[in-house]
């Protein structure tokens, strides 16, 4: 068979999908791979050429998740780095097999902090069977064994052999119940910045994404629901394009939407735009951007609210101010906006329902297919295919998976990819939530600050998303006080005597969502921007006024202090440019910036550098921490300057690039990574931790350059543009 | 709308059936030498991203146009002026974008609007450029 893109996809999900179960008479069970090799446990199949197959869960999405924690199993079992490739195992062969593989959820910065530890034991028990099977064969003490890069020695004897010839062997033994990790000091691969795993066959074209799936008789569909949110489908005349050339049928999807599947995505395309449909846009056709905002704007104000973070007595803490510091912040709607717009592959017969999608969560992928099928578990599976972008949209929310089913089941045995085009995943996202906060901070006559207020107003993520959580916190939103709660790994990084921070809960009927960073990126925005207004309203510099506020906070001083080093703070900066700082803790990683811009015409901003720490006590590939540092900095800044969604007749304006743009490459600052690994009992996230400190450490330096105070995002709705 | 930008899209439209736009758009002679930065120039042309041509020192050429070698033997100047004015009016399926239509565009960004991709001037350095491609 000619091996092409196209036929690659079909034939490595039949790989990933498959995992036989082999009987041998003589031994246990061995779990075997699509080629034969045999499973040493379920992170390791060990191919007879030494090639090293490692399964993991979570997705590649881009953030080098997948590398990651394939240097971890690796570290511990041994292994030739350059032998090693990797697999997704599928949902439902996790479900059989007691969920061996754990949690498949792929976000809040979690792939490697909550899954490092089974994984590296996954590993070492692997290793533990491959030398025990060696000393078996030789007859010797397996503790007279040594291993390194997939060779075992024994080392009185000096006889060598590889992980590939002890496989089967190795395979048939029972697994150990408790096996020793290595002492981080002994660390040979985690640590290094070793090239990723997914590079080559991204820049040869052989890897595949959704978007271009192919299956042998597949047809496709293009999809339109309500452009009102929580409106109807009412009707469709499908007569009139059921005769344009390819189409195949004309379908309703759930109750809201309608789709053309026709031979060619293109031809369902074009058939769909000249579809004509009645919508029932229900009562929230009336919700428009300013009334959501007179909304929050109460809520600034509200009496009744949930508080998140408090200590003494921010009553008595601003009474007994000399000077009170009030000012009013906004952070907008936002889409995910991924490359690859939403879509899904489904094939369904009463007999068996199967999905290939790039999802962050195979898992949920799964409960969608079983919802929408109605078929049990075991007549189903996810194939999971590598993203392009996720950022929070493709994890928590299937709502393409549901729709590619429920097309699939109207047209039974075919395989029918779903794909949606540019205005629909525009039009259809998870948004980040729309948020205003109001902050009044108070100074005594040496300029202490002796209380302090913020008074968030706006949507919960939660409450749409997962309502059980807030409903065992009596209503309260624990997630929208992401960087300012009173503990965990979202803990608030300043010591203020009177503190105070609630929040008004004020939904819209705009889906909210996860992105990128969820709800630090807007209070990074409003503590930090508001530390330098006090700073500056008790005429301090405003790297000593956070100093003075960070007692017992040894590790958001760390980063803090390390950017402003870096960066050069107290000495003179070069002509023209000016500074600002940033500091938060974020997904248990502790993360400061500092950027140097200069500001031309008073209003073209550009950004020359940022300085960049993150302590997330460990780092796995400090390379691929950079990157994924500098990478979130360009979704951080395309917020912060140009980006915005609103609503108008309750229905989304944006949608597409010209009128949501994302930042170019030659508008990209200079950014300068700080890693700082110092170990500790807890693992920090990365992947989105450090985007929230680059918007603040802007706003705070424009500040410095011009005189003038920015408090709404975006910048572009203030004339500011990032040139 | 700038006067001239209106003037030449009713000077373009009359032209249309020809196949040719033979006057040049200004009464400044192109310079085959800024034709030929602009052509090659990724932020201002973009020509390689679709078309390939005579320049071995550039990488990425485009695969998804006709070569620029010889275009200068092919095709007249006016008949390249309007190609790079607006290859639709050659052909409506064409997907080349028109450099110096500003009217009937979709999803243009608000700080582009009303704005030809090239000026009238670097129109006539490319035309100037392309001749000598023989």
């Amino acid at each position: 068979m000619k091996m092409n893109r196209r036929n690659f996809i079909v034939t490595s999900a039949a790989v990933t999908g498959g995992l036989a179960l082999g009987f041998d008479p003589f031994g246990k069970q061995v779990v075997r791979a699509q080629d034969g090799s045999p499973e040493i446990t379920a992170w390791v199949v060990i191919q007879p050429n030494d090639r090293v197959v490692i399964r993991m869960a979570r997705s590649e999405m881009g953030q080098g998740t997948i590398t990651g924690l394939a240097q971890l199993v690796a570290e511990e079992l041994e292994c030739d780095w350059n032998k090693v490739t990797y697999e997704y195992p599928t949902p439902g062969t996790s479900l059989k097999r007691k969920r061996v593989w754990g949690d498949f959820s792929t976000g809040g910065s979690r792939g490697i902090r909550t899954s490092h530890e089974y994984v590296r034991q996954g590993g070492a028990a692997a290793r533990v069977m491959l030398v025990q099977a060696a000393a078996n064969q030789w007859k010797v003490p397996a503790s007279e064994c040594v291993t390194s890069n997939s060779v075992i020695t024994h080392k009185p004897s000096g006889r060598k052999t590889t992980y590939g010839k002890v496989a089967e062997a190795a395979a048939k033994l029972e697994p150990p119940k408790d096996v020793k990790l290595k002492d981080p000091k002994e660390w040979k691969v985690i640590g290094k910045p070793v090239k990723r795993l997914d590079t080559v066959d991204k820049v040869n074209g052989k890897q595949v994404y959704g978007f271009d799936l192919k299956l042998p008789g597949m047809l496709n569909a293009a999809i339109k629901d309500c452009p009102v949110f929580g409106g109807k489908l009412k009707s469709f005349d499908a007569g009139r394009v059921s005769g344009l050339k390819g189409v195949k049928k004309v379908v309703p999807v759930g109750d809201s939407a309608v789709a053309v599947v026709a031979e060619t995505w293109w031809q369902a395309k074009t058939a769909l735009d000249q579809l004509p449909i009645q919508w029932d846009e229900g009562p929230n056709a009336k919700v428009s951007q300013e009334s959501i905002l007179a909304t929050l704007k109460e809520g600034l104000g509200a009496s009744q609210a949930f508080v998140g973070n408090q200590n003494g007595d921010i009553k008595a803490g601003l009474a007994k101010a000399t000077k009170t510091v009030e000012a009013t912040y906004f952070y907008p709607f936002l889409n995910h906006a991924p490359m690859e717009p939403m879509n899904a592959t489904a094939r369904y017969t009463p007999e068996r329902c199967e999905v290939w999608v790039p999802t962050q969560d195979g898992e949920a992928s799964f409960a969608a297919l079983l919802a929408a099928s109605g078929l049990p578990a075991d007549k189903c599976d996810v194939y999971k295919i590598n993203l392009g972008g996720g950022f929070g949209r493709r994890g928590a929310f299937q709502d393409y998976v549901t729709q590619a089913v429920q097309i699939a089941k109207q047209m039974p045995g075919v395989p029918v990819k779903l794909l949606w085009t540019r205005e629909e995943d525009m039009l259809h996202g998870h948004y980040h939530p729309i948020m205003m906060a109001k902050l009044t901070g108070g100074l005594d006559a040496s300029g202490n600050l002796v209380g302090l207020h913020v008074r968030l107003s706006g949507q919960s993520i939660l409450a749409a998303v997962r309502p059980h959580i807030v409903e065992q916190q009596k209503g309260r939103d624990p997630l929208t006080f992401q960087g300012l709660a009173d503990t965990g790994e979202h803990a608030f990084g300043y010591s203020i005597p009177n503190l105070l921070i609630d929040h008004a809960m004020r939904n819209t009927h705009v889906p909210p969502g996860f992105w990128r960073g969820v709800n630090i990126n807007q209070n990074a925005v409003f503590m930090e921007c508001f530390m330098d207004e006090l700073a500056q309203a008790a005429g301090q510099d405003e790297l000593e006024f956070r100093r003075k506020n960070m007692q017992g906070l040894p590790r958001n001083l760390g980063v803090l202090n390390a950017v402003a080093q870096r960066i050069g703070w107290g000495k003179p900066a070069p002509q023209g440019v000016y500074r600002g700082l940033a500091q938060m803790k974020a997904f248990n990683s502790f993360v400061a910036a500092a950027a140097e811009i200069s500001v031309r015409d008073g209003n073209k901003v550009k950004v020359h550098r940022i300085v960049a720490a993150t302590d997330p006590g460990y780092a796995v590939n400090p390379a691929q921490i950079e990157r994924q540092v500098s990478g979130s900095f360009v979704y951080g800044l395309s917020a912060l300057f140009m980006q915005e969604n609103t609503v108008k007749d309750g229905r989304i304006v944006e949608d597409n690039f010209h009128t949501f743009p994302s930042m170019r490459i030659g508008q990209m600052p200079k950014v300068e990574t700080i890693i700082i690994a110092d170990g500790g009992p807890i693992w920090g996230g990365i992947g989105e931790p450090t985007i929230c400190v680059a918007a603040p450490a802007v706003m705070n330096a424009f500040f410095k350059a011009t005189g003038k105070r920015l408090r709404d995002v975006p910048l572009k709705n203030q004339g500011i543009e990032l040139v | 709308m700038k006067w001239w930008i209106a003037a030449f899209s009713a000077f373009v439209s009359s032209a249309a059936a020809s196949d040719t736009l033979p006057s040049p758009l200004t009464g400044v002679a192109g310079d085959p030498v800024a034709g030929k930065k602009i052509v090659l120039d990724r932020h201002v042309g973009l020509c390689l991203l679709c078309h390939s041509g005579p320049f071995p020192e550039e990488q990425f050429q485009g695969e998804l146009a006709p070569s620029l070698a010889g275009v200068g033997s092919r095709l007249s100047a006016g008949q390249i002026r309007l190609r790079i004015v607006d290859a639709s009016r050659v052909n409506p399926k064409t997907i080349m974008p028109p450099y110096f239509r500003t009217h009937a565009l979709q999803r243009v960004a608000p700080a582009y609007r009303g704005k030809p991709v090239l000026s009238a001037q670097q129109i006539e350095d490319v035309v100037a450029f392309l001749v000598t491609l023989k």
